[in-house]
């Protein structure tokens, strides 16, 4: 199948006072039409500046200093600026964990969700609105007809976050990035969201690029799982084989860390401490540090590759032995 | 902010420590020394009366920053107080001192010390506590809104879980909070301050001559431009453009580093 | 025979909304908390749960008496805490405890680390000087912090550091009842199970009562012995937690189970079959709210319930106890057999 985003070997450095550290350090995966990749991890282990670099919305300070970032068969970093923006705003949609961040307060809705379109081409007041009107009803804003002049803070915050996914998906882009688009959310909407997104990707074959530190959600919603730890990848795979033989400690913590609604008393795992900031990675297992199963040769040497393309991990002392 | 700072305590240092050095008195008249350019005997020349321009800068330094640094902590002090006291009433005070505040705004600064001079004697104290009187308002409103934004929030609440009193609230946690924004108001109105003082004496309203003054020096040298004095102005207007531009880099720097944290 | 530590009895909170000026005048009053009755046993976690806005804060708020304008009876202690003066509450304040949600929001970002946990001493004036340096230094460690930590300020640590600290400093004053607002939502997965493990070592080493307020279904049931469902105000469901996972009455509960992720539910089968979307036929959970005025007769989750007849609309169900595992607020509560 043909790919609509593929990040080859990417990496990230930051400079602060005159000194470069590294960011993202190698990041490869690929992402198909109609398919959802799940990119896990604590804050702070480089996920959202994953996003970033691929929106082109680095902070200051940030730069790509190496990979590939091709979308729909393009390379981003080899064309020139001004075509990768026109590129990058009609094939990606953005939504992030604050949707009124992404909408303007005084504008009514049905102005900012056809504003992107409106780019494209002009439209008479008319035919405007109703295709607002359109796009609001398919992320199911309901009574979306005496709600078009609404301003956003007269929705409640779901409203708002389908509010901002109709206007990352008016121009109907070939990939969604979501990052952490329901962490603020109450259960039930956030479900109602995830399960809309899921209908949307089914309709459009739209592939989303799902960014959260909720391993459960992944399960549920992901085809495909990255796990993120200090700017590297750990463990990577298919949603059915990665929680079936979960092999890295970090991603088991991380699953474990989770409560569920089981009938018997259990302990839920908690890792000590926070990831490491770039300034102190070294060359063995970043995780090392923190892991449970941490063995002399992890903090020595980095972390030999195990498994096969459809599920594999960065470790020296895994939970399962992977096939190669 | 360093060189703000630096430029700031030579001129406190000239004002004050200056005239231990250059021990000749700002008042002495000497009728054959009239408009003396700047010379190895007379630094920065001589007045209209031959009186030393360098002994009465220092010593016209001296009401220039005095007034206005103390000026200044005056009006921080009400300005805080007055903010407190609205931002932590019932809603109906808080509106009534907020209207009271808005028609003190409404009278102009210069007209009301035009006014006060004429009722008045213009001594430094008086120009102090006129000057402290006169700059408040603006802080008070800061400080007020600052308050209204700080108490809603979860350590405000946590303490009064553990019974603390709005005097409690307002000594330790609101106090603290607001620490930057006040210490940097008050440079600013230092600088605010200098600036009004000179204007009132460059009309004639503030420190009253023969004391001399930046300001007062500024406008006799004005007064006397046609005979081509240009060192009694020059002098003055770099002394007071130095004090104002070394308060604002302090402000500016600390509001950086403190807005930083 | 239980010994309850916390009655609350017909509580009703009502906030006035907009604060005067002649726009806003007229708008009336918002009910937060809706005629609730509960009771909080010795030593157990009651979980409060329920979505925002549900008024599941302002009842810890109520609890702690941070919020004193409301209406009907609270006793501790067998002491009515709503008949008592602010002087006389003083008593009872070292004895209720609150952590906040933030700890950003809740810890003085100026303040040093042991001003922070110090504060509750000193308001409420307990100890000598170094009978509270004890105090704070022995609280740090219980919560897994280290003493080097006492003259730092709170911004230099992570947002599960900063919890433990705000626990810390409400458990200074060897309260008997915690009232913990959101506890572990602002932070990752992995400093959720570190504070909910916390939690759970602090109430079997000593002995605390936990009001445990959350949206989030699987740290209750990881943390709470009973869970009260708040529902705009209203308690609709109060079970063990255990028999509310399986038996859930409350549409709305039915709901919020069938909402959780499949990884969390486990092996429990979604109830509505096709999840959260039936229950509100088509329509989504917010998108009928304005169907029914918020003070209007019925019960107020008539505009999702899928269960909902012609009595709903014009009767408020009272709430009633099924069994004695469980009560419901339910004019047609869901049966399922376990």
């Amino acid at each position: 199948m043909r790919t609509v985003l593929s990040i080859e070997n990417l990496k990230v450095v930051g400079y602060k006072g005159g000194r470069s550290c590294p960011i993202i350090e190698g990041i490869t995966f690929n992402l198909e039409p109609g398919r959802t990749l799940a990119v896990v991890g604590e804050s702070g282990c480089g996920k959202s500046i994953t996003a970033a670099a691929i929106l082109g919305l680095l902070p200051w300070g940030f730069t790509v200093s190496d990979g590939r970032i091709v979308l729909d068969g393009q390379n981003a970093l080899s064309l020139p600026p001004r075509e990768w923006r026109q590129l990058r705003g009609k094939r990606i949609g953005a939504v992030f964990q604050n949707p009124l961040a992404a909408l303007n307060p005084s504008l009514p809705i049905w102005k900012q969700v056809i504003e992107s379109a409106q780019l494209e081409e002009a439209l008479t007041r008319k035919t405007a609105r109703s295709r607002a009107l359109q796009l609001l009803e398919r992320v199911e804003v309901p009574h979306v007809a005496s709600r078009l002049d609404d301003y956003p803070h007269q929705f409640s915050g779901g409203m708002r976050q389908r509010v901002a996914i109709a206007l990352a998906l008016a121009r109907n882009p070939a990939l969604l990035i979501a990052d952490e688009p329901t962490t603020a959310l109450d259960l039930i909407t956030q479900a109602q969201i995830l399960n809309m997104l899921k209908r949307l990707q089914e309709e459009q074959n739209l592939a989303i690029l799902f960014i959260t530190h909720d391993l459960s959600l992944v399960a549920e919603y992901a085809d495909e799982v990255f796990v993120m730890y200090a700017g590297q990848e750990v463990e990577r795979g298919s949603v059915s084989d990665l929680f079936a033989s979960v092999a890295h400690p970090y991603t088991h913590a991380l699953l474990r860390s989770i409560p569920r609604l089981t009938g018997s008393r259990y302990r839920l795992i908690d890792i000590e401490g926070v990831p490491p900031s770039p300034h102190s990675y070294t060359r063995g297992c970043r995780f090392a540090s923190r892991c449970p199963r941490v063995i002399a040769a992890c903090s020595a040497t980095p972390p030999p590759r195990l498994g096969n393309d459809s599920h594999e991990a960065f470790c020296h002392h895994p939970h399962r032995v992977l096939a190669p | 902010m360093a060189s703000g700072a630096a430029i700031f305590v030579i001129l406190l240092l000239f004002s004050w420590a200056g005239p231990f050095l250059h021990t000749a008195s700002p008042y002495a008249i000497h009728p054959h020394l009239l408009f003396q350019e700047p010379s190895w005997q007379h630094l920065l020349g001589t007045d209209d009366l031959g009186r030393g321009m360098l002994a009465r800068m220092m010593y016209g330094g001296r009401p220039s920053l005095g007034v206005a640094m103390i000026g200044s902590v005056i009006a921080t002090l009400l300005g805080l107080c007055y903010g407190m006291v609205a931002g932590l009433s019932p809603s109906l005070v808080d509106k009534s001192l907020m209207r009271i505040l808005d028609a003190i705004l409404a009278l102009p600064t210069l007209v009301l010390m035009i006014f006060f001079a004429a009722i008045i004697p213009l001594d430094p104290i008086s120009l102090i506590l006129l000057l402290g009187l006169v700059s408040w308002p603006g802080l008070a409103r800061i400080v007020r809104n600052e308050v209204l934004a700080y108490k809603g929030r979860d350590y405000i609440l946590a303490a009064k879980q553990y019974g603390a009193s709005t005097w409690y609230l307002a000594r330790t946690h609101l106090l603290r909070s607001m620490f930057p924004i006040v210490i940097v108001n008050a440079t600013f109105t230092v600088a605010d301050l200098i600036l009004t003082l000179a204007g009132l004496s460059f009309l004639g309203l503030g420190i009253q001559p023969p004391q001399p003054s930046w300001g007062g020096l500024l406008g006799n040298g004005s007064n006397l431009a046609i005979t081509g004095s240009w060192w009694l102005i020059l002098f003055p207007g770099i002394a007071i453009f130095l004090a104002i531009m070394s308060m604002n880099m302090i402000g500016q720097g600390l509001l950086n580093r403190l807005e930083g944290r | 025979m239980i010994s309850s530590c916390l009655q609350i009895e017909h509580l009703n909170v009502r906030f006035e909304l907009g604060t005067g000026g002649l726009l806003r005048r007229g708008a009336g009053a918002f009910t937060a908390v809706n005629d609730v009755t509960l009771n909080i046993h010795k030593g157990e976690c009651l979980g409060l749960i329920g979505e925002s806005g549900s008024g599941k804060s302002t009842l810890g708020r109520v609890v702690v008496q941070l919020i004193t304008t409301y209406t009907g009876r609270i006793f501790f202690d067998n002491v009515d805490l709503s008949a008592l003066s602010s002087r006389q509450l003083q008593r009872y304040r070292p004895r209720l405890q609150m952590v906040f949600q933030d700890p950003a929001e809740s810890l003085n970002p100026r303040f040093t680390i042991e001003d922070i946990i110090g504060e509750p001493l000193r308001l409420l004036r307990i100890g000598t000087l170094e009978e509270r340096r004890v105090r704070i230094t022995s609280m740090l460690k219980q919560v897994g912090l280290t003493v080097g930590m006492l003259k730092d300020r709170p911004g230099q640590y992570s947002g599960g550091q900063r919890q433990r600290i705000a626990i810390a400093r409400a458990l200074v004053t060897e309260p008997e009842l915690m009232v913990l607002d959101e506890p572990t939502s602002g932070l990752d997965v992995s400093m959720q199970a570190r504070i909910l493990n916390l939690l759970h070592d602090l109430q079997a080493k000593l002995g605390l009562t936990y009001l445990f307020i959350t949206h989030d279904v699987g740290a209750v049931s990881y943390l709470a012995n009973r869970v009260a469902v708040l529902y705009h105000g209203s308690l609709v469901e109060l079970a063990s937690t255990q028999y509310l996972i399986n038996n859930p009455h409350h549409p709305y509960t039915v709901a919020l189970l069938d909402a959780l992720p499949r990884f969390v539910r486990g092996s429990r089968k979604s109830m509505s079959g096709a999840p959260f979307t039936k229950h509100s036929e088509g329509m989504t959970l917010e998108g009928k709210q304005h169907l029914m005025p918020q003070n209007s007769a019925g019960c107020p989750y008539v505009p999702h319930c899928s269960r909902c007849q012609e009595r709903c609309l014009n009767e408020r169900p009272d709430f009633r106890m099924l069994n004695e595992h469980a009560g419901v607020a339910c004019h047609y509560p869901v049966d399922s057999p376990a």
